[in-house]
């Protein structure tokens, strides 16, 4: 009786068989199979079957043609095949996905996005504007006016950021800068979600579809 | 690739049908047999091979060079995909005794008795009934290597996968054939047939 290992080893030299007889073997595979091969017998007797098997297979005679498939005139141009259409409508969205959460994960690494993380940055800059000199700003502004082209342009922080001195100098003039960062980091809070959000949906709809493609081919 | 069947193919991409169609004429057998491999019945195989030739015209302007062979099974392939899915019955219509399957139409050769024809037939029918129960995987992998003789790069090519795949679906493929084959060793020719009882899993 031969145990599970042996027979998990026998399987094991079942595909190395199959490629031999294809000579889709590789040096080091066809030298080790070769050696297993002069010591097992069960082997070597389900090497000449496996040959004669393929043998057998290629002898089938094809189908026979029913009819003819030229075609009688050109096909109109269609929307899309449908199995093609799939793969590209996988991708499209696993690619979004993964732009989507780009965006989220820069925006919030770049501080443009106040979190508990990642809003140390333009907290410091606040900070800077209502105490200190004006030296920081401009040193702060390409910065913010980067991250604004790379986030969405409808960001009001970033906009105040990435304009002139004048509009800092309207908050402190007008609102106190914690009222018009709670309603800003809210907003940009929610923005934040709704990014995310979006991510993990089309992230799991791109992976619903693989599996999907990958079930019916199983 | 030959080079008659580069122009072919050029003069196709620029909308000549006639160009198109000797190119049908060259291949249509091969597709054909292969969704009829496949899929197992007459009907379907014809509606995959007239939608691999339909959406091949449409798209030859998408082939890039390499197999065109191979490029066209692809076509086949997905179509064969994509009726399996549209009708999962068909995976599983695997009955021996299921009537409704045509037999595959072989003619007789001259050389051969009414016995051995009788045979020859029900010994084809029988190995299409063992393609069946494989996975649809390992049923095109054995179809494209061992029946229409495509090298495992053109196989991996017409089934979008890899060399290691290729010959993984392919032994499992002929091993589970070979025991298909062995409960009906009467209408395996002599020299085929099981030798060895210790080789008996």
């Amino acid at each position: 009786m031969k145990t599970l290992l042996e027979r998990w080893r026998h399987r094991h030299w079942r595909t190395l068989r199959s490629a031999y007889v294809d000579q889709q073997i590789s040096e080091g595979e066809q030298v080790r199979l070769q050696a297993h091969l002069q010591r097992c017998a069960a082997c070597t007797g389900e090497l000449e079957e496996l040959r004669a098997t393929v043998a057998l297979l290629r002898r089938m005679p094809q189908p026979t043609l029913p009819r003819s498939f030229l075609l009688t005139q050109a096909p109109e141009p269609a929307l899309q095949v449908r199995g093609l259409g799939l793969r590209w409508v996988t991708q499209a969205v696993a690619t979004t996905a993964a732009v989507a959460l780009a965006i989220v994960v820069m925006a919030d690494a770049t501080g443009v996005l106040p979190s508990d993380a990642g809003g140390l940055a333009l907290t410091a800059d606040r900070q800077d504007r209502s105490e200190g000199p004006p030296a920081p700003e401009p040193t702060a502004s390409p910065e913010m006016s980067l991250a604004a082209d790379a986030d969405s342009p409808e960001e009001p922080e970033v906009a105040d950021g990435s304009e002139t001195q004048a509009p800092t100098n309207e908050m402190r003039a007008s609102d106190t800068p914690a009222e018009a960062e709670t309603s800003a980091s809210r907003y940009a809070v929610y923005l934040e979600g709704v990014l995310l959000a979006l991510a993990l949906l089309l992230g799991a709809t791109a992976l619903f579809l693989w599996l999907r493609s990958r079930w019916v081919t199983s | 690739m030959e080079q008659d069947e580069l122009k072919l193919i050029a003069e196709s991409q620029a909308g000549r049908l006639v160009a198109f169609n000797s190119l049908v004429e060259r291949y249509q057998g091969q597709v054909y047999a292969l969704a009829y491999r496949i899929l197992g019945d007459r009907a379907s195989a014809e509606d995959a091979a007239q939608e691999t030739f339909l959406s091949a015209y449409r798209h030859v302007g998408s082939f890039r060079g390499g197999s065109f062979r191979s490029w066209l099974l692809r076509i086949t392939s997905n179509a064969c995909m994509d009726l399996l899915r549209s009708s999962r019955r068909r995976q599983r219509d695997v009955s021996l005794d299921d009537e409704n399957t045509p037999l595959e139409a072989v003619l007789p050769s001259a050389e051969e008795s009414p016995e051995e024809y009788a045979l020859r037939r029900e010994l084809g029918q029988w190995i299409q009934t063992g393609l069946a129960r494989l996975p649809v995987d390992q049923r095109t992998a054995v179809t494209l290597v061992d029946m229409q003789c495509l090298s495992y790069e053109e196989a991996a090519e017409a089934m979008g996968s890899n060399l290691g795949t290729v010959r993984s679906r392919l032994s499992r493929a002929r091993h589970a054939l070979r025991q298909h084959l062995l409960q009906q060793q009467e209408l395996l020719p002599a020299p085929f047939r099981h030798r060895d009882k210790e080789m008996e899993r």
